[in-house]
């Protein structure tokens, strides 16, 4: 479980700052983790991609960037803020652009564990 | 009550004293004063106290001198009663065992208190076995019952005679679900009930033994029933609100059996055969019972040396899991084989043990020889698997359990995982709080706890939320055969899907087909224990199926219970709603805040509001999420805001912080806006203070509204001055004096009715604000002024100098009005506690006035 925090902090996540988020219970931020990594959000988010149903992307991708933002996942968070902000005012080159480097991003994370 | 024996030889002393008494005690006095003594021996039994007062005091020494000849005499107490006494003969007295003394001359409450006083010290003093009669029934005492039973068994040698074993059902739970003195007023009343029945009839003699329980001795009846019948009504008449219900067993005497503490032993027993048996309050002794005794004797006189002598002998029934057909663990039961008598039943010895007290000694010996054979595997290099020993609630309720579960895993160095503890549901019945406390710190050394006999007796959803459990097990045998049965397979998986809510492993136990399996499987049930797979083994056959077949032991359960949506309310603790879709951000919100709060969660807006409008909870705050599926923040903030029962509640507003939704949330009505993710100490400071802010808000709008409220009490709606009733209160708040004179004017508006008729009402009531504010600006405020009513005024001033000042201002009053009015005023120096007198002088004074042609002061 250990080397599990080292690589997150390696990856770039303040423990300091998930140790206050999560009370010190380090189990606990592994559950969360587990929820995302086994959550249907990334994959809703890519179909709403493909299909271009830019409304339902924006909700998706808003929802990861929460969820990452409580986990800490610091650099995927700065991918993914510019990613909604861009669903949101649905500037679709934009989106185009971001979107592939996202999903990069979140398979890094993902290998982590 | 108890009994008082009066030994008085005046007659007039005596009288006065069975007058005084009568109500108190039992009162009896021997009919020849010289054989008093005789008297006595002939009602120890009964008698509590002994009142001494002869004329001749050396008749009096002769009474104390013989009575402490007599042994069982001597402990009686004696209280010296006489007119007048020398202390010369008091320390006479004293050196015979006199206890006190008491003097007619003093109060009737001074003697019954002295009295009192003395029976009390008798029956502290260590006296507790010679005490003849229970305090609360007023039967006689155990041991005192046994003495008299001999006796009444001599006097009707020829008669046949019946003991008699009687309980009170559900004694201890009625005395302590009613009042203290309730268990004192039952006893009593079912005391004298049975006195009257037996003793008082001649037929027998009863006692009183502890909890509830009686003994009797009479001559052979042929209707208890019918008595007994007769005793429940009238209890149901004196005692009013509950009926009694009595459990009976009776054996008869054999001719000329001697040992009565035998016999009630028997009837006791034929007691208890019928004491869980709700239509059934009679049980006759019979050879069956007999039979039965003797069996269990057998047993008991077996037991120690059992044990000593190995004879039980550990089997194994594995626990499989059906999807891998390997062995996942097993239960280690108690096989009992004696060299003579052969195998016993567990069904036979177990309930035997349970109630002589046995069964820890036989548990412990059970745990030790479980933790040999774990050894034993681990030695052989074969992969263990975790094996549950039974607990009964008997071991529970003992001190060190856990101590000592740990030290006999300790001594054969077995890891404590490899142990599991089955206690069954009626273990929870007893103690509830202390079996928790019990288990936990079992569970806490890393045994793993698991529920035997799940669904069989009494099943609380509580318990299994309350006990750190780990595994449900289901007994099949309550729905075995018909588990095609629809109802049975929906009880069956409820039971099932609750386990999976709570993170429970089910093991199935008495599985004896395939079908059943089957069926188990499709309810994603897979731990199985039961003749389908194997029955219980002895250790070495054990030992090669594990071999053969393998082990896999169950992975922990991820989430833990407590991350789990199932919260039981916690009493007292406010109600905190969290309404966000993702469930992870509710999680850690959750975690925040649920050793404070009740916790809700909604994971829509739409979801959110159908909870408030049914709930019946008071929710405290709100956290909201704005970008939600269904309905969002806003649209949900937008409704509340409208609904007047929730718009109180108070919203705080949670999103990611560059949206800039803050402002919209603030102006939807929002009390804060804090941002994701969440910082633990900003978010709980803040809930906190916004909570508080609400309360004051909320107490302070409370007190302006009692304040408009109490305003409106007191004052005169029309002129904005006090009303009589705010006058009377203004009056009552003052102090009784001033710096002088008070004096307390009564005005009335000269020919106010001509105002009215003139110009209207509306010009009268103008007239009359008029004259208020003109009042106001003369008195310059100094004056408490009312409106009596009408057009009637009273002012009350005070400090005045003397009443021809208090004349004087009324005068000016008059004077400077543009409205003419006649003035009555009466002066006093303290303030009376009733206005009313002072008010009619006042009004006297005012008449006067108007007598005297108005529009001036008159003082009276």
């Amino acid at each position: 479980m250990e080397s599990f925090f080292k690589k997150l902090e390696n990856y770039g996540v303040d423990m300091k700052e998930i140790e206050n988020r999560f009370l010190g219970n380090k189990e606990f931020y592994m559950e969360c983790f587990q929820m995302f990594k086994e959550g249907k959000e990334v994959k809703n988010l890519k179909n709403a991609l493909d299909s271009k149903n830019y409304d339902q992307a924006f909700n998706e991708a808003h929802t990861i960037k929460g969820i990452v933002g409580n986990l800490g996942l610091k650099p995927l968070f700065n991918k993914i803020s510019p990613l909604v902000e861009a669903l949101r005012n649905t500037e679709i080159k934009d989106i185009e652009n971001l979107s592939d480097s996202v999903f990069e991003e979140i398979e890094t994370v993902l290998n982590i564990i | 009550m108890e009994t008082v024996l009066i030994v008085v030889d005046d007659i007039a002393k005596r009288e006065y004293l069975k007058k005084i008494l009568k109500n108190a005690y039992v009162l009896i006095e021997p009919s020849v004063i010289e054989n008093a003594v005789d008297f006595l021996k002939q009602k120890i039994a009964d008698v509590s106290i002994v009142i001494l007062g002869l004329e001749n005091v050396e008749k009096e020494f002769d009474f104390l001198n013989k009575k402490n000849k007599e042994k069982n005499l001597k402990t009686i107490p004696v209280l010296m009663i006489s007119t007048n006494i020398s202390s010369e003969y008091e320390i006479k007295f004293l050196k015979t065992g006199i206890l006190d003394f008491a003097n007619y001359s003093t109060t009737p409450e001074i003697i019954i208190h002295r009295i009192g006083t003395l029976i009390k010290l008798k029956n502290s003093n260590n006296l507790i076995s010679k005490i003849k009669k229970d305090f609360s029934s007023s039967l006689y005492t155990r041991e005192y019952f046994f003495t008299q039973a001999k006796k009444f068994q001599n006097t009707y040698k020829n008669d046949q005679l019946d003991i008699l074993s009687i309980e009170i059902e559900n004694f201890k739970l009625m005395a302590t679900k009613f009042s203290g003195t309730f268990e004192n007023k039952l006893l009593e009343a079912v005391g004298k009930e049975i006195k009257n029945k037996f003793e008082n009839t001649n037929f027998g003699i009863a006692g009183y033994f502890s909890e509830g329980n009686f003994g009797i001795l009479t001559k052979k009846l042929n209707n208890y029933r019918e008595i007994f019948d007769s005793i429940t009504k009238n209890l149901a008449k004196s005692l009013e609100t509950i009926s009694v219900i009595f459990k009976i067993g009776i054996y008869t005497l054999q001719f000329e059996e001697t040992d009565i503490q035998n016999a009630y032993h028997k009837a006791n027993v034929a007691k208890d055969r019928i004491k869980d048996n709700f239509n059934q309050n009679f049980c006759i002794f019979d050879e069956i019972i007999l039979k039965e005794m003797t069996k269990e004797q057998q047993i008991v006189g077996l037991m120690e040396s059992a044990i000593e002598e190995k004879q039980f002998k550990v089997y194994l029934q594995p626990k499989f899991d059906s999807r891998t057909n390997t062995i996942m663990g097993a239960e280690a039961l108690a096989r009992w084989i004696h060299p003579e008598m052969g195998f016993i039943s567990p069904s036979d010895f177990i309930p035997i043990f349970e109630k002589k007290g046995f069964i820890p000694k036989l548990d412990y010996y059970i745990l030790e020889e479980v933790c040999h054979f774990i050894k034993k595997i681990i030695t052989k290099k074969i992969t263990p698997v975790p094996i549950s020993v039974n607990f009964s609630r008997i071991d529970i309720n003992q001190e060190g359990l856990t101590d000592k579960i740990v030290s006999i895993a300790d001594k054969y160095g077995i890891p404590h995982t490899l142990i599991h503890i089955e206690i069954t549901e009626s273990a929870y019945i007893d103690n509830t709080k202390k079996l928790v406390e019990i288990i936990t710190s079992i569970k806490e050394q890393r045994f793993e706890i698991e529920l035997d006999d799940f669904g069989t007796g009494f099943s609380s959803l509580n318990m299994i939320n309350e006990l750190p459990i780990k595994y449900l097990k289901l007994d099949m045998s309550f729905v075995q055969k018909e588990l095609s049965d629809t109802n049975n397979r929906k009880i069956i998986s409820f039971i099932i899907s609750l386990a999976k809510w709570l993170n429970l492993h089910v093991i199935a136990e008495g599985v004896e087909t395939k079908e059943q399996v089957d069926k188990l499987k499709e309810m994603d049930a897979y731990y199985i224990q039961g003749y389908f797979y194997s029955k219980p083994l002895p250790e070495n056959e054990f030992l090669n199926l594990l071999e053969e077949k393998g082990s896999s032991i169950p992975l922990p359960i991820r989430n833990s219970k407590k991350n789990l949506n199932f919260q039981v309310k916690k009493e007292g603790m406010p109600y905190l709603l969290l309404v966000d879709d993702v469930e992870m951000n509710r999680a850690i919100l959750k975690n925040i805040f649920e050793k404070e709060f009740n916790i809700v969660e909604a994971s829509n807006g739409k979801i959110a509001l159908e909870y408030l409008k049914d709930t019946k909870d008071k929710i405290e705050l709100i956290l909201l999420d704005l970008v939600m599926p269904i309905m969002d923040g806003f649209k949900f903030m937008e409704i509340i805001k409208k609904d007047e029962k929730l718009k109180e509640i108070p919203v705080i507003i949670t999103s990611q912080n560059t949206e800039h939704s803050e402002n919209r949330a603030i102006k939807l009505g929002a009390e804060a806006f804090l941002a994701k993710p969440y910082n633990p100490n900003i978010i709980m400071h803040n809930v906190k203070s916004i909570i508080e802010a609400v309360k004051l808000r909320k107490e302070k709008f409370q007190i302006q509204e009692n304040q408009k409220l109490l305003k409106e009490a007191f004052e005169d709606y029309l002129t904005g001055t006090l009303n009589s009733r705010g006058m009377e209160k203004a009056w009552k708040e003052m102090p009784y004096t001033c710096n002088g004179f008070f004096a307390l004017y009564l005005l009335d508006i000269d020919d106010f009715k001509k105002y009215n008729d003139m110009k209207g009402h509306k010009q009268g009531d103008e007239i009359l604000v008029e004259f208020i504010n003109e009042l106001i600006k003369i008195t310059r405020n100094k004056c408490l002024i009312s409106r009596r009513g009408g057009d009637e005024f009273l002012i009350l001033a005070k400090d005045l100098n003397s009443p021809e000042e208090a004349w004087e201002m009324g005068n000016h009053f008059c004077q400077n009005t543009l409205i003419d009015c006649s003035i009555g005023v009466t002066v006093f120096k303290i303030k009376p506690s009733n206005m009313e007198e002072v008010e009619r002088i006042a009004d006297k004074a005012m008449y006067k006035a108007k007598e005297n042609g108005k529009k001036q002061c008159a003082l009276l």
